[in-house]
């Protein structure tokens, strides 16, 4: 894609240039490090994981940048908080519920003073 | 020179004494110690999130906050290092190695006391030499056409790779990629979109701020999720004041930590942790008693906690003086003075003089406020340890897309943000060092800008972007370090493979 971009123009390095470099460089380097950890054989070790708990915060991520536009900044933050709350091993529904409200309120009240408009 | 540099730092002291700039340092501060003690939260991060507020304020208000908050946070981070094991700063890190058997003798106090008071004498010796040495810095900086700028960039890179020890591969992979990202958008000379895949939210670049907030602060929570991060800490601490003993022992680890952090700092590249690290083996190798090592010598902490605040301080002097960010920090505070109009490096110091030295003389003054606020007060710092995670998770993750948001008003830079996270996050569980990605990402348009420009001169020629004995000094220099580096690399892996058979 950077060669179609042009590698070269009339007055020295075109636009594919610099992109071609760093490519070129990204992938000698990234097979050199494949190279490394075939030969030296690491193995990755089993650990505890909740690839779940990962998967619903990024969930609940895209939600909120999905709803922002359309529900409006207060209700999407505070759904985000809930669910943040809720995924980091926070359950008693009133902690939840106010913190939701305090944090959405106040970090709107904190960028809206320093000029943020939502 | 009309001014010479004492009068130009007594009215940068001055404008740094205004009641609104003491007050935004002060905040900036304390902030930066709030981070510091924060797991989860680094000063690279902190100052991508309040980029965006911080723009609202006056430039010099606005970068004495930031750089504030920069080496404030060296001073937090030693909290939970010490009471914890836990460091809250990746330059801490070295400090565990006697603070903590100093906290489980019950001197936990006396670890913070004389780590504020080193973290003082490193800052404010760095300080002196940033308002000395800067200026003459500067000048030779003027002098450095497009190819030696280039050639400059190419040899801090090339001293990341040496740095990095046995990461140099990967971390070399991960400064292409950096490149490869800074790519994206309108090419700077030709004006021809780049990878923007017919996004038109794409033409204006990878939003750098967004991306970076994305690396740091999500990536962080959702490795935290996957690990199971949950519960909260506490602890004691017993008296902050050192001993008469503690600071005789102390007084020479200091003295050198200040010096080494000075001169680390002053060299792109490099980051806190190598001058704690260096700070740390020269005291070992000092010490008449080097079996007190590793088993609470005060020294031990005194020498690497002075030297990385040190380090912190002296890092704008490549940054004030040649425009080069030497950690991911600084890169990300380079890019909010860019957001001001003002482009670091040397002719900083030719057009904006008052705020430049505003910004020096308010270092004095914030390294000053952090001996204040962390002597008597590191008893209530600890309390934050006592929020639990689940209140702490969700001010992260929302502060950061909010952040986010607020930088371009729509949500195109929040979806970079959270597809930045999911890169950091799996960046972080194959080990990828962060810093050379963010390093690139800031240097790539400078670098490619300049090699462009100095070929266009050329004719693309490029061995005469070596003519200038500058120029050839430092690609020499360059190359000689990554083939070091490659080199270790490989006969450590050798070493591997050997041991494994």
């Amino acid at each position: 894609m950077a060669v179609q971009m042009g590698v070269m123009s009339d007055d020295g390095p075109g636009a594919g240039f610099f992109p071609l470099v760093a490519g070129v460089g990204l992938a000698i380097l990234s097979a050199a490090w494949f190279l490394r950890k075939c030969i030296s054989r690491e193995r990755r070790t089993a650990e505890a994981t909740d690839l779940i708990g990962v998967g619903l915060q990024v969930l609940a991520l895209v939600v909120f940048t999905l709803l922002l536009p359309v529900i409006g900044f207060t209700p999407a933050a505070a759904a985000l908080v809930f669910a943040t709350a809720l995924l980091v091993g926070e359950r008693r529904p009133v902690v939840l519920i106010l913190l939701a409200i305090a944090l959405s309120l106040g970090v709107r009240a904190l960028f809206g003073l320093l000029g943020a408009t939502f | 020179m009309s001014m010479t540099v004492f009068e130009a730092l007594l009215q940068g002291l001055l404008i740094a004494m205004e009641p609104q700039n003491l007050v935004w340092a002060l905040i900036g501060c304390i902030l930066g110690n709030v981070v510091g003690i924060l797991p989860g939260l680094g000063s690279a991060g902190a100052i991508a999130i309040l980029l965006p507020v911080t723009v609202t304020l006056p430039p010099t208000a606005g970068i004495i906050m930031l750089a504030g908050l920069f080496y404030g946070s060296n001073y937090g981070g030693t909290i939970t290092t010490v009471l914890l094991n836990m460091p809250g700063e990746a330059a801490s890190t070295i400090t565990a190695l006697d603070g903590v058997p100093m906290a489980r003798q019950g001197r936990a106090g006396a670890a913070l006391g004389i780590s504020a008071i080193g973290s003082f004498a490193g800052g404010t010796l760095a300080t002196v030499v940033l308002a000395f040495g800067a200026n003459s810095l500067a000048g030779f900086g003027l002098m450095m056409g497009p190819a030696e700028r280039a050639a400059l960039m190419v040899f801090a890179l090339a001293m990341l790779a040496l740095l990095l020890g046995d990461k140099a591969i990967q971390g070399m992979a991960m400064a292409f990629a950096g490149l490869l990202i800074a790519t994206v958008g309108i090419d700077p000379t030709l004006g021809q979109p780049r990878f923007t895949f017919g996004s038109t939210a794409l033409l204006d670049g990878i939003n750098f701020v967004a991306a970076v907030m994305g690396l740091f602060g999500i990536a962080e929570i959702l490795a935290n999720l996957e690990a199971r991060m949950t519960g909260k800490m506490s602890e004691t601490v017993g008296p902050i004041l050192p001993t008469r003993d503690d600071m005789r022992r102390s007084a020479m680890p200091i003295l050198r930590g200040s010096i080494i952090g000075t001169l680390v700092g002053m060299i792109p590249g490099t980051n806190g942790t190598l001058a704690s690290f260096i700070s740390y083996s020269a005291e070992t190798a000092l010490s008449k008693e080097p079996d007190r090592f590793g088993k609470g010598a005060i020294e031990g902490v005194a020498g690497p906690e002075t030297a990385n605040n040190a380090f912190a301080n002296a890092n704008f002097i490549p940054l004030l003086a040649l425009g080069i960010p030497g950690t991911a920090s600084l890169a990300i505070l380079a890019g909010g003075m860019m957001m001001y109009g003002l482009t670091p490096g040397p002719f900083l110091f030719r057009d904006s003089p008052d705020i430049v030295w505003a910004v020096i003389a308010s270092m004095f003054v914030g390294n000053l406020i952090l001996l204040l606020l962390n002597v008597p007060l590191a008893t209530i710092w600890i309390q934050i340890l006592r929020v639990p995670y689940s209140i702490l998770a969700p001010v992260i993750v929302l502060l950061t897309l909010v952040g986010s948001y607020s930088l371009t008003n729509s949500t195109s830079s929040v979806w970079i943000t959270i597809a930045f996270g999911l890169i950091g996050w799996q960046m972080k569980k194959f080990s990828l060092p962060v810093a050379p990605l963010v390093l690139t990402m800031v240097l790539g348009p400078l670098l490619e800008t300049n090699i462009r420009r100095a070929l266009s001169i050329t004719n693309g020629d490029y061995l005469a972007l070596m003519d200038s004995p500058i120029s050839k000094v430092l690609i020499v220099g360059a190359v000689l370090m990554i083939a070091l580096a490659f080199g270790r690399s490989l006969s450590r892996t050798r070493h591997v493979a050997m041991e494994e058979e």
